[in-house]
């Protein structure tokens, strides 16, 4: 089975726990759980015929209570950037991430996941936000931990992005 | 005490000690910490503590840093950051690692975090609730401003019909009290501008959607000119007062003299400036306003006669809603519309008490 890596980064808050737990575990909670350090998980999930373990690694948030740690970015072969749609700064935050991350780990591939789209009417971020960075080639999925929408997708086009890329 | 005894409580305190075999390969040595055991089937705890990196993905991660530290020889420890990893059992086990070297063997050594981790974990939870909780907050008073601003810039239009009729009745035949009161009412309608224009370029300036300011010299406006043009429309109010405002230009400073503005705001800057000395001036005084040119830079000065700034006030100046004395002056916007107006375009604003008595307010502004 191929094993591969992949980081979930973005702000504090934006559901990056809730995400991969809607995704390996299939349960939602309302409540927030912050992360420390970092907290990862599994997955076996089939692409294209071929068999495939995600090692999911899902980053603290970047805030003024802690810095994240690039570092454990090291081996990934791809990431999902995580923004929250009603909170406009997580966007810029997630762009930012992006510049540092490619001099990590060069140009593997990634998604932005603009999250909680299940409170559409509170977003903040706004279609000609995203446009620009679609224009450039990033790919974006709007996601929804409580309601699972965009989830399975997106790990399985980072999944697919991934292999084609080996 | 003995070794074993030193083992026990090791394992007591959640730490699983492994001395290293070779590249990431290990044997365990004392006794197993109870979250081993709980967490783990037989099978697993082999394969757990001879190849931990099997197991525990992070852990794996951790190893090639341990590696390379080992391979150095360095002292001290090499400690991870916590992290949280899933056991087959499906429960979540925060732990942190730590690479060691003692007495020429090198061990990896796995804590299992409990009441510690909680705790932490609560601070941190406490603290980042309540920057989201402060970010609600911004939003939702963001949205109330924007509302305010509204009603603010509606307020605008009854205001240019009292302002038509003012210029209506100019053509009418009016005694010379008539033209005095007709004067004082122009006056009151352009403060009451003046102060919406306040509240709207200051929301303008915060949310940063004004124009930006072009650099090229022929669209930048003459601070000379513009100053004066002030000037004469204060002039009823100057006359009203007895007190006039004269312009001074230093030496070798001569009109036009362009600087990196805008023309509209640039008035304001004036108006707000020399309004304030109206207010605070005793009557039959004067107010000079001083524009030198000083290298790349323009100098303006706005002198008062008035009673000067109070120390209570004096650090809040430039804030929003600062009021100075006996509350004359409007919303308190005014000098705060200055101060981002003119650090917008790359300029300095102050003030200072004159040894002649009175306040100076001053601003630079760059060359075109």
């Amino acid at each position: 089975m191929i094993q591969k890596k992949i980081c979930l980064i973005g702000s504090f808050a934006v559901g990056k726990t809730s995400l991969v737990s809607r995704y390996v575990r299939s349960i939602f909670s309302e409540k927030y759980h912050t992360t420390i350090g970092v907290k990862v998980d599994k997955k076996e999930l089939t692409v294209g015929g071929k068999d495939l373990m995600l090692m999911i690694w899902d980053l603290a948030g970047d805030d003024r209570f802690g810095s994240l740690k690039l570092s454990y970015l090291r081996g990934a072969a791809g990431y999902l950037l995580v923004a929250d749609g009603t909170r406009r700064s997580t966007l810029a935050t997630a762009v930012a991430l992006r510049e540092r991350i490619v001099e990590i780990v060069g140009g593997v591939p990634f998604l932005l996941l603009v999250n909680k789209a299940d409170l559409q009417a509170d977003w903040e971020i706004a279609e000609s936000d995203l446009k620009p960075l679609v224009d450039t080639g990033w790919r974006v999925l709007r996601t929804s931990a409580l309601s699972g929408d965009g989830v399975e997708s997106a790990f399985q086009l980072l999944s697919a992005a991934m292999l084609a890329q080996q | 005490m003995s070794d074993r005894i030193f083992e026990l409580l090791l394992a007591r305190d959640g730490v699983l000690v492994l001395e290293r075999k070779g590249p990431k390969s290990f044997r365990p040595r004392g006794s197993s910490p109870e979250w081993l055991s709980r967490c783990f089937r037989p099978a697993q705890i082999e394969v757990l503590t001879r190849e931990p990196g099997e197991v525990f993905h992070f852990v794996d991660h951790f190893l090639d840093d341990a590696e390379a530290w080992w391979a150095r020889g360095e002292s001290g420890d090499l400690r991870s950051e916590p992290w949280t990893e899933s056991a087959v059992t499906g429960e979540e086990i925060a732990m942190e690692a730590c690479a060691c070297l003692v007495e020429g063997h090198c061990y990896l050594i796995l804590r299992g975090l409990g009441a510690e981790f909680a705790r932490t974990q609560r601070v941190l939870q406490t603290g980042r609730e309540l920057a989201l909780a402060h970010e609600r907050l911004q939003g939702e008073t963001s949205k109330k401003e924007i509302l305010l601003h509204c009603i603010v810039h509606d307020l605008n239009g009854p205001l240019s019909g009292i302002t038509s009729a003012f210029d209506l009745l100019e053509h009418e035949k009016l005694s010379k009290e008539g033209l005095r009161i007709l004067g004082l009412g122009r006056h009151a309608a352009l403060q009451q501008s003046n102060f919406i224009s306040d509240l709207l370029d200051t929301f303008r300036a915060e949310v940063s959607t004004l124009e930006t300011v072009s650099t090229n010299a022929a669209a930048c406006p003459d601070i000379v000119s513009t100053a004066a043009s002030v000037i004469e429309a204060l002039a009823p109010v100057s006359d009203c007062h007895e007190t006039p405002i004269h312009i001074v230009l230093g030496p070798g400073t001569g009109a036009p003299l362009r600087v990196i503005a805008e023309r509209n705001r640039l008035e304001r800057i004036f108006y707000n400036l020399l309004q304030n000395a109206h207010r605070h001036s005793p009557r039959r005084s004067e107010i000079i306003i001083t524009i030198t040119r000083e290298g790349d830079e323009v100098f303006v000065s706005v002198d008062d006669s008035g009673g000067g700034i109070s120390p209570r006030v004096a650090p809040h100046l430039f804030q929003k809603f600062i009021r100075g004395k006996g509350h004359s002056g409007k919303a308190g916007l005014g000098l705060y519309f200055c101060r981002i107006t003119v650090e917008q375009w790359g300029g300095k604003i102050g003030f200072e008490s004159r040894q002649e008595g009175g306040t100076r307010f001053w601003f630079r502004l760059k060359c075109a």
